[in-house]
């Protein structure tokens, strides 16, 4: 489960296991994400969400997308098209602002110089199928988002 | 003078679908059911998982909140990928939804709502393992319900029940919009009207 907040008018987001899960305070440990490219972070507590491209690292297992901030971006290997596969749901939204709904998509960008295919979140309206972007406007201050996630990855 | 083996009669000898039934102690409830026979066994799992698929069935029956497992939304067959769900995963009837405490068990029901909080379904399962408990993902397979929109997470939680004190799966619902929890009450899901709540993932 990928979890988002808006901390200070600042989006920061975390991996996290449903282990004693609280709704206000998701639990900090990963379960079953050894397919995170870099494991040092996984562990790792709540991080500002960078904007990644083509000379800007991931933070925590991820990131958003230059020009795009309706995608988040996982830090995955390579993938290969012939056997990924991911089942991705909005399990949990109190923005109160407008209803979002994932997708995963699985695409090949130049994050900080390594050009791989790798396993992205997108976000739409639930009515309209509109871009749903990842901001302090649709999570406003106090709010979480968390994106429950079963993917077979490379 | 070649010898007449067919294919029935090999299956009588041994039927693996059929064995692997009795196992989970699954007894086909009608000649539908029957057909759940011909699929595969769940043989793959992740960490000694094995992968299970079914739908959670919340219906009001004249006021009483009732539950069972369903292959589908609409389909009565007994789901075949259910085979770590305890008491009445084989049992295509709908039982009273039980209201759990740490005197109060499933009582031969598939899963239960924590008492006090309405909003938290718990699946009747064996204990999960501390440390790296059942994981998957939940949707919202059908709500008929008509009087609000909401989301639904699955976790895994530690809850002491009728003395059990279990990490098992438990749901969570919530509003879509506001995060505001939804409890599963009669007054959110109307007579006659049902929450179909799916399960995808594994659990040990």
């Amino acid at each position: 489960m990928v979890s988002f907040r808006n901390s200070g008018g600042v989006i920061q987001h975390k991996l996290v296991g449903d282990q004693n899960f609280d709704l206000t305070n998701p639990d900090p440990t990963p379960m079953f994400g050894d397919r995170i490219y870099r494991d040092g972070p996984r562990m790792s507590n709540w991080a500002n969400t960078p904007t990644l491209s083509g000379s800007v690292e991931f933070v925590n297992c991820g990131g958003i997308y230059t020009g795009a901030t309706d995608r988040f971006v996982f830090d995955t290997l390579d993938q290969k098209q012939a056997t990924q596969f991911a089942l991705v749901q909005v399990c949990y939204y109190s923005g109160n602002v407008t209803r979002p709904r994932a997708w995963p998509a699985f695409v090949s960008r130049d994050v900080n110089g390594r050009v791989w295919r790798r396993l992205e979140l997108r976000f739409t309206l639930v009515m309209t199928g509109a871009v749903w972007n990842i901001n302090t406007t649709n999570i406003p201050s106090g709010a979480f988002m968390f994106v429950d996630i079963v993917a077979a990855l490379a | 003078m070649k010898r007449a083996y067919t294919w029935p009669n090999v299956r009588r000898l041994f039927d693996p679908f059929e064995a692997f039934q009795k196992m989970q102690g699954v007894s086909p409830a009608s000649s539908a059911d029957t057909l759940m026979t011909q699929q595969p066994s769940p043989t793959f799992g992740v960490n000694d998982r094995p992968f299970q698929s079914f739908v959670i069935k919340i219906l009001n029956s004249a006021g009483t909140l009732q539950v069972r497992l369903m292959t589908d939304a609409i389909d009565e067959a007994p789901p075949w990928y259910a085979s770590q769900v305890l008491d009445g995963r084989g049992d295509n009837t709908y039982k009273n939804l039980p209201t759990l405490t740490t005197t109060a068990g499933f009582n031969g029901a598939v899963a239960g709502l924590v008492s006090g909080a309405a909003e938290r379904l718990v699946l009747n399962t064996g204990p999960q393992p501390p440390g790296q408990p059942c994981f998957g993902i939940a949707t919202i397979e059908l709500a008929t319900d008509q009087v609000v929109d909401k989301n639904v997470g699955v976790y895994s939680l530690l809850r002491n029940i009728n003395g059990r004190n279990w990490w098992r799966p438990e749901f969570i619902i919530t509003n879509e919009l506001s995060g505001a929890l939804i409890g599963i009450t009669t007054a959110n899901i109307p007579s006659g009207l049902n929450l179909s709540l799916r399960f995808f993932g594994f659990i040990a």
